[in-house]
């Protein structure tokens, strides 16, 4: 059975604005869903209506089977951890912990074990006896996590749990926050607009975007095959390229005098939310898939040639270590083309800002269409002939 | 650093002014009152005569002394626990309010700006015996007032005053307090399985007192200064003392009396009293609400 069911789930704020358009997922016991999506899409509000913080508008949210539209926040067996932590100032870190316990009317004893046991999990059983206001930003998101876990629920709900943490520490809670869940075997809704975050810890991601879902999936599923130019755009460090496609003379042609051959692909299957599914069976079941109207390559795809199709200038170089991120200057294109390139090859080549530069596709290419929706056809780049051609004709 | 050390006179000339008005209306007086609380003085202030502590054994040894220490005692009680506890109502509800919350505040905020004496006055005409608005309400539910003759609604009267008074500064107060507290810990309450009772008894309360504390020190001090005004506009002391406290018995023994030295020993007495009430709210209260 399901940990937690959304159908439709639908929040109008007072005033008309849907924040939450339509939302449909399913939680599996053990998950670990990540939310993301950029700032204002509607990821609190859809972890506050799960928490009970928000009331539902319309639609259905289960939990453990039973419908929980109507249940007090208390009443649904959710756990949620907040961004600013929301530990309670006045009381000793053993009392935040126990504080729901106590409210339960547990036996002492009972209250003093869980407690424990949730701090040597989380390696606080040194601060029990403190203040909030005496940890660390770290610390003090081991003890809301603490909080969380010693009152064992269902679902624990994470709303941008790292993002008041520094950088470093950021990846050390994650890393954390994931052993935890694996040890437990928790069931977790985990909402961010980190989207390296999203990728490193995800079981499975949901990419929002204006409060509906754009697309489902495993992390790498939606690096690899992302349903949209959003999607796209969204996962991946760095972005993926958009390039668009023009057509003239007959014939699909990219910024750069480059020409575009595409062949209808059997099917493919993207998870996205339910309605956006019917539309891509559809258009696989349609013996002509439409027509494309961007092309996406990701960086890590291109690679430096001689007789690379792209002929670029390159405008800048960011040193990552290893790789450099090459921004390069494509005629005809106003975003520059950024390619990820190992920094031992620009070096050997003596590169530098300027240079005229040939880069090649080493991957997979991704096609959009007007909707800027994946269009399932192979796509094939060649340099443009038709000045031979049309001279022919 | 350098640049304030240099300009140094320059913050102490631009203070002058107010300390003058400082000196002049406060210290000045302070000192004298300090130095006739050991004399005594003819009836015609022409002449005076050092007596030691002989105006304060006379005062601490007067019945009618430790009558106004009563009723400044149950005064303070009613109207720091009337003011704190309906100013802390009201907050909690300006708090909620999501539409026009704005024109609440300021209405609220309002009675602060009213003089004492005129708040005075105001509930003076609304419970006046013949043509108060009030006195005709109660008297429609059996109620007969009449707050020149009976001590009890005499006391009512100037309490209500203060409260409606003070109550607008508290309100600010708790409300700046409330809005203070992040949502968040509350919600995490909630979660967590308090109930509405419980999340204000168990998390806003304790968060709230620090002003709570601040506000009992503040109220203390008004209640035993600020209210003369307000006595003074309505009962003078009366009926047969029921409203005569430390500070307006104080006013009537020097400058209806005339006794000068038995009335600085008693503002003197009134302020170590303040000072000691202050001390024992620190010393004890503020242990207990910080976090
Ligand atoms: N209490 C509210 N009343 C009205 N609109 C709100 C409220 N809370 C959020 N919104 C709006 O709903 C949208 C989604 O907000 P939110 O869920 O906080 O986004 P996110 O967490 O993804 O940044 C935003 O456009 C925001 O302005
Ligand atoms: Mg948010």
């Amino acid at each position: 059975m399901a940990t937690l069911t959304c159908r439709q789930l639908v929040k109008t704020y007072k005033g008309g604005q849907r924040a939450v358009d339509g939302i449909d997922l399913t939680l599996e016991p053990g998950e670990l869903m990540v939310v993301v999506g950029p700032s204002g899409c509607g990821k609190s509000t859809f972890l506050r209506m799960v928490a009970g913080l928000e009331s539902i508008s319309d639609g259905e949210l289960r939990i453990g089977g039973t419908l929980a539209n109507q249940l007090e926040p208390a009443q649904r067996g959710v756990a949620m951890v907040f961004q600013n932590y929301a530990l309670y100032p006045h009381m000793s870190v053993f009392d935040n912990m126990a504080y729901a316990l106590k409210l339960q009317k547990r036996p002492r004893e009972e209250i003093t074990r869980r407690v424990r046991e949730a701090a040597a999990l989380l390696g606080i059983e040194a601060l029990l006896e403190r203040r909030p206001r005496q940890l660390s930003g770290g610390q003090r998101q081991r003890v809301a996590m603490g909080r969380a876990i010693v009152r064992e629920p269902r679902v624990f709900l994470f709303d941008e749990p790292l993002s008041n943490l520094d950088a470093a520490l950021r990846v050390q809670m994650r890393l954390e926050i994931r052993r935890l869940q694996q040890r437990l075997g928790a069931s977790m809704l985990y909402v961010t607009h980190d989207q390296v975050e999203a990728m490193t810890l995800a079981d499975r991601l949901v990419v929002l975007r204006d409060g509906r879902i754009e697309q489902i999936g495993t992390p790498m599923s939606l690096f690899e095959t992302p349903a949209s130019c959003f999607v796209a755009r969204f996962i991946g460090s760095p972005a993926m390229n958009l390039l668009p496609v023009t057509q003239a003379d007959g014939r699909a042609r990219l910024p750069g005098g480059l020409i575009l051959d595409t062949e209808a692909l059997e099917t493919e299957i993207i998870e996205t939310a339910p309605e956006t599914k019917a539309d891509t069976a559809a258009s696989a079941d349609a013996a002509e898939p439409p027509a494309a109207a961007t092309l996406g390559v990701r960086p890590e795809h291109l690679r430096l040639d001689p007789q690379g199709e792209f002929a670029v200038t390159l405008e800048m170089i960011e040193r990552l270590g290893v790789d450099a991120l090459a921004y390069c200057r494509l005629p005809g294109l106003d975003a520059p083309l950024t390619a990820r390139l190992p920094l031992a090859t620009l070096e050997a080549a003596a590169l530098r800002e300027g240079s005229e530069i040939r880069l090649a596709v080493d991957g997979p290419l991704h096609l959009f269409d007007a909707e800027e929706r994946r269009v399932a056809r192979r796509a094939r780049l060649s340099a443009d002939t038709s000045a031979a051609t049309s001279s022919i004709a | 650093m350098t640049t304030f050390e240099r300009h140094s006179l320059t913050p102490w000339l631009l203070l002058a002014p107010q300390l003058v008005v400082v000196a002049i209306f406060f210290f000045w007086p302070a000192a004298e009152s300090l130095r006739q609380a050991f004399y005594v003085q003819d009836a015609f202030g022409l002449g005076e005569r050092f007596v030691g502590l002989a105006n304060f054994q006379h005062v601490l040894a007067s019945p009618g002394y430790w009558h106004a220490f009563g009723v400044t005692a149950l005064f303070s009680l009613l109207v720091a626990a009337g003011a704190m506890g309906l100013a802390l109502l009201l907050a909690v509800l300006a708090d909620r309010v999501l539409h026009g919350a704005r024109l609440y505040r300021v209405l609220l905020t309002w009675p602060y700006a009213v003089a004492p004496a005129v708040a005075g006055l105001l509930w003076l005409f609304m419970f006046d015996p013949v043509l108060g608005v009030l006195t005709h309400a109660l008297a429609a539910i059996g109620v007969h007032w009449d707050a020149q003759l009976d001590p009890g609604q005499a006391l009512a009267l100037v309490v209500i005053a203060s409260i409606w008074q003070q109550m607008s500064y508290n309100f600010v107060f708790f409300l700046a307090g409330l809005q203070m507290i992040p949502a968040s810990l509350l919600e995490a309450a909630a979660i967590d399985g308090a109930g509405p009772f419980r999340r204000f008894f168990g998390i806003t309360l304790p968060l709230l007192s620090p002003t709570a504390f601040f506000l009992l020190v503040m109220n203390s001090v008004y209640v035993l200064f600020e209210t003369f005004a307000t006595i003074d506009s309505t009962t003078l002391g009366g009926p047969g003392g029921a409203t005569r406290t430390l500070v307006y018995k104080l006013y009537e023994d020097g400058f209806v009396g005339r006794d000068l030295g038995g009335s600085s020993a008693q503002s003197v007495l009134l302020m170590i009293l303040v000072g000691v009430l202050t001390f024992i709210q620190f010393r004890y209260l503020e242990r207990r609400v910080a976090y």
